[in-house]
């Protein structure tokens, strides 16, 4: 079928659906899902909170002001690799800031 | 007014609990190990109870109202709250040597001695971890350890969509555990065997191909019935439909309602007490593009009756006063807005002080 080729947009995106489903080597990409920035693995490649993107590639789906992120991203998401070990060695780490945006400077440096 | 079977709005009008005029207690986990209490007549954090364990994840009631099951994050760990002392009455872990559980979706049984939900394993080997299957798990909350451990079905191991595990409920004589996700599966509480299948991704009449419902955090809720919204999308040009849909956990029915076409996603139903009047926060669009707006609903004709459009945070959640009059947003972060039901306006912004870690309850007063 080489020689049929999509000349218009429409046929061009049904080409560009196709190709999605026959595989590729991006990491997590979902079939026929729009076509956005890949992060191979998310987030968490991002080690310095602040400077993380969303799922779309934007800013626009991270908290603001940032500090908001820290403990929700932590328990939930994607930050226990870039914070201190809350579980097992740094327990207290936050223990002088419950709220992150406004407290932030009183969280533990920890240097392991 | 489309319906399959049961019960009408107006009986279902007629079931709601008296509205008792006087304002409750609303109870959210918060960093770091903390369960706050605000009176909603105050509008103020009247006090914080106390967890042994750690991070409270979500919060759930028991069946009677009078504990507070929170799940901690800290070794798959639960600790029960009394609510009338506030205080933590009793804490454990699950986790047991090498093997740490992973739950997503709790249900509880009717004489809360058991906690069903799915989980996976991990479990520390010599040279790696191992994860497990997708499984449903007896969680015994009075001898405090996993009972019971089985596979979840082949066709039920997909990852995502509602935690794995989907929106849970126990049916009122605790004989089987309904599980909300593309279908309704309906298990028998007991070996976790598939009794039952609503298939929701079938028609289930003229003009709609797929359907999908969760259940909400409703404080009135009947027991044994659900009402919140249903998408679907019609088998022609698969446009997207949300609506109203009503099921009854003993006779397995469905009451469905389309309202009108679907947003990028929605916050839940939130039901005044005397079930005349329903809220929703619902979101067009994504990113730097989404939209959040106020939805008012008369529940009898199930028709949006007020919108507003809000100045809603990258992440929240939404929830509703006990008198109905306030509605909340919440959650990543360390404030809770208090929105006037009937302008749709904010009359208050509350710092709590910390972080809010888990969903609210809303306790009627």
């Amino acid at each position: 079928m080489r020689h049929l080729r999509a000349i218009n947009k429409k046929a061009r995106r049904i080409d560009d659906l196709l190709s999605t489903t026959e595989g590729d080597f991006v990491a997590l990409q979902q079939n026929n899902a729009a076509q956005r920035p890949h992060y191979p693995m998310g987030c968490s490649i991002v080690f310095s909170p602040g400077w993380e993107v969303d799922s779309t590639g934007g800013t626009a789906g991270l908290c603001q002001p940032v500090e908001r992120d820290l403990y929700d991203c932590y328990i939930s998401c994607y930050w226990p690799a870039q914070v201190p070990d809350h579980l097992n060695n740094y327990p207290e780490w936050t223990s002088k800031c419950a709220a992150a945006t406004k407290d932030w400077r009183n969280i533990d440096l920890v240097f392991p | 007014m489309q319906r399959r079977a049961f019960l009408s709005t107006v009986a279902a009008a007629g079931l709601a609990p008296a509205q008792t005029g006087k304002l409750g207690t609303l109870f959210v986990g918060a960093w770091q190990k903390h369960v706050l209490v605000i009176d909603e007549a105050t509008r103020k954090v009247t006090d914080q109870i106390e967890l042994k364990l750690d991070v409270p994840r979500s919060i759930m009631w028991s069946e009677d109202k009078k504990k507070i099951i929170v799940h901690c994050q800290k070794g798959c760990g639960f600790e029960i709250i009394d609510v009338a002392t506030r205080k933590s009455e009793r804490s454990f872990m699950v986790d047991t040597g090498g093997k740490m559980y992973r739950p997503s979706g709790f249900a509880n049984s009717p004489d809360d001695k058991k906690l069903y939900t799915s989980l996976y394993t991990v479990e520390k080997k010599i040279d790696r971890f191992e994860v497990s299957k997708p499984q449903w798990a007896i969680i015994d909350m009075v001898g405090e350890k996993i009972e019971k451990l089985v596979d979840l079905p082949k066709d039920q191991q997909l990852r995502g969509g509602g935690g794995r595990g989907g929106g849970m409920r126990v049916s009122p004589d605790g004989k089987f555990l309904y599980q909300f996700r593309d279908n309704v599966n309906i298990y028998s509480t007991e070996d976790f065997k598939e009794v039952d299948k609503i298939e929701l991704s079938k028609p289930l009449f003229p003009g709609i191909e797929r359907v999908m419902i969760g259940p909400g955090d409703d404080p009135y809720e009947e027991r044994g019935t659900i009402l919140g919204f249903f998408n679907s999308t019609d088998p022609i040009v698969h446009k997207s439909t949300f609506g109203f849909a009503k099921f009854d956990l003993n006779k397995r029915t469905f009451d469905f309602t389309p309202v009108g076409p679907s947003t990028t996603g929605t916050l839940g139903l939130r039901l005044t007490p005397d079930r005349r009047t329903g809220y929703t926060v619902a979101f067009n669009g994504m990113g730097a593009n989404r939209r959040c707006e106020f939805w008012t609903f008369d529940i009898a004709s199930r028709k949006i009756t007020k919108s507003q459009e809000f100045d809603g945070r990258s992440r929240f959640e939404f929830n509703m006063s006990s008198d109905g009059k306030l509605l909340y947003i919440y959650g990543a972060g360390n404030t809770l807005e208090m929105y006037d039901a009937a302008t749709l306006k904010m009359v208050k912004d509350l710092d709590v002080n910390t972080d809010m870690t888990s969903n609210m309850l809303v306790l009627p007063g």
